[in-house]
């Protein structure tokens, strides 16, 4: 799935937006960075790479953008005909009928040759209607709220649903049935992203499931909301008034924008340097992606962390690179002091 | 960006500014083609063939991209992700006029 760092974001044409994080964990609707593809068109849709684009993207969880879905309706049950089929058949036709809408709503965006002509989908363009298929999950969850099915319906619409009310439903259900499981852990990025509610839920998993992994990763998770609390705080209040800081909002929620506002920032940061610090010291030999390409340890993860925390922030001296430009010449950053430099991690994909 | 970052580069090459790269591409012979296509004449590190997952990267515990750090000419970061052209414009300006007023000391 899909979703964006930072930023209101659209495909960028050459320089692929892109973000990574946790390969194992579910995208949240609204969730991390990308790059606006142009700053004035705050009012389009962010369109999100198409299937294929993510296949040759060099992460397994690599994001272009978030949908800015609008909001589903919660649950009237526009009641379609009869369900039919096993629940995982009808969970697996409700996703293909929804990826095919959605796909069908942002080709008009890819397809947009210019500028002008996004602008110009943009006003005609309607959205799919996405209450229908939100209804079709509940009712899944409403049969049963607690075999595999459910819990893919819930992820599902953690991944897709910015509705707050939906979203408490649903961390609702997650305490009630699944709360035990080891699994539960894919969901720990959705909830940070799903209010006071979510993220209660994240601390008691850090305290009280029964396995280890599981609590690891929330109080790993807990840390890494702390920082990307600094890091939005950051931004958000950068920003002046206007579409832009408007669409901040939609994606972090009213309830984190307005705590953010107001963000002791080097407090925080502070509070996550422990929180990363503790993850190290007592679950440092969690593995996060076994058998993937990304496999590594809470322990990796969080000194990563920590690293971030204690020598790349503002006023600190920026660490030296040492590398090999793309003709194979050496050199290092340190080569250009006496210069400001923009460095810029990037790549075309 | 690289629209952007183009023209940043020209309007700054008489100025004490660089832009520099951390290039996540895997494949570096079609990123050299591809560098060349779209007149990114800037260097880059390389960082090198597990793209997002390279050393540099992931030393800078870099998640998300495109990231970026503003240095000044003392080596000390001044500002992340300052994504608004404008404002990113302002921001270097700003550190350029530091780097000048150091240098003629």
């Amino acid at each position: 799935m899909q979703k964006s760092l930072l930023l209101l974001a659209l495909l960028c044409a050459s320089t692929a937006c892109r973000s990574t994080d946790e390969p194992a964990a579910s995208p949240p609707a609204g969730a991390h960075s990308a790059e606006p593809k142009a700053q004035a068109v705050a009012a389009l849709p962010i369109v999100p790479a198409k299937k294929a684009d993510e296949k040759a993207a060099p992460k397994e969880d690599v994001y272009l953008a978030v949908p800015a879905l609008p909001a589903a309706k919660p649950a009237e049950e526009p009641k379609a005909a009869a369900p039919v089929g096993t629940r995982a058949e009808r969970f697996e036709a409700l996703q293909k009928e929804f990826d095919e809408a959605m796909n069908a709503y942002y080709d008009l965006f890819r397809n947009a040759k210019s500028e002008a002509e996004m602008q110009a989908v943009a006003k005609t363009a309607k959205a799919p209607d996405t209450a229908p298929f939100f209804a079709r999950a509940n009712a899944l969850l409403d049969e049963d709220p607690t075999d595999a099915t459910a819990f893919s319906a819930l992820q599902w619409m953690f991944d897709n649903s910015r509705d707050e009310k939906q979203t408490e439903r649903l961390c609702a259900i997650v305490e009630k049935h699944h709360f035990a499981k080891a699994e539960v852990a894919e969901l720990l990025r959705p909830l940070a992203y799903s209010g006071s509610a979510g993220n209660q839920l994240i601390e008691r998993l850090s305290k009280e499931s029964p396995h280890e992994a599981v609590r690891g990763r929330a109080l790993f998770q807990c840390a890494t909301s702390a920082m990307e609390d600094v890091r939005f705080a950051a931004e958000v209040k950068s920003m002046a008034d206007g579409p832009e800081k408007d669409s901040y909002k939609g994606y972090l929620g009213e309830e984190r924008f307005a705590r953010l506002m107001l963000l002791d920032a080097a407090q925080a940061e502070k509070d996550a340097l422990a929180l990363f610090q503790r993850v190290q010291k007592e679950y440092g030999s969690v593995k996060l992606h076994v058998g993937t390409p990304y496999e590594s340890t809470l322990g990796e993860q969080s000194g990563a962390n920590i690293f971030e925390i204690e020598n790349l922030a503002v006023g600190k001296t920026a660490p030296e690179i040492e590398g090999e430009d793309v003709a194979g010449v050496a050199f290092k950053l340190s080569d250009y002091r006496g210069k400001v430099v923009m460095l810029d991690f990037w790549g075309f994909w | 960006m690289i629209p952007h970052e183009r023209s940043l580069v020209e309007k700054l090459k008489n100025e004490p500014f660089a832009l520099i790269g951390v290039n996540s591409d895997s494949d570096k012979d079609k990123l050299v083609q591809q560098m060349k296509d779209e007149g990114v004449t800037w260097r880059s590190f390389w960082n090198g063939p597990k793209g997002t997952s390279g050393p540099i990267s992931t030393t800078w515990n870099v998640h998300g991209w495109p990231t970026l750090y503003f240095i000044d000419h003392k080596g000390v970061i001044r500002a992340r992700d300052v994504r608004d052209e404008a404002a990113m414009e302002k921001l270097i300006d700003e550190l350029i006029v530091e780097a000048k007023k150091d240098a003629t000391k």
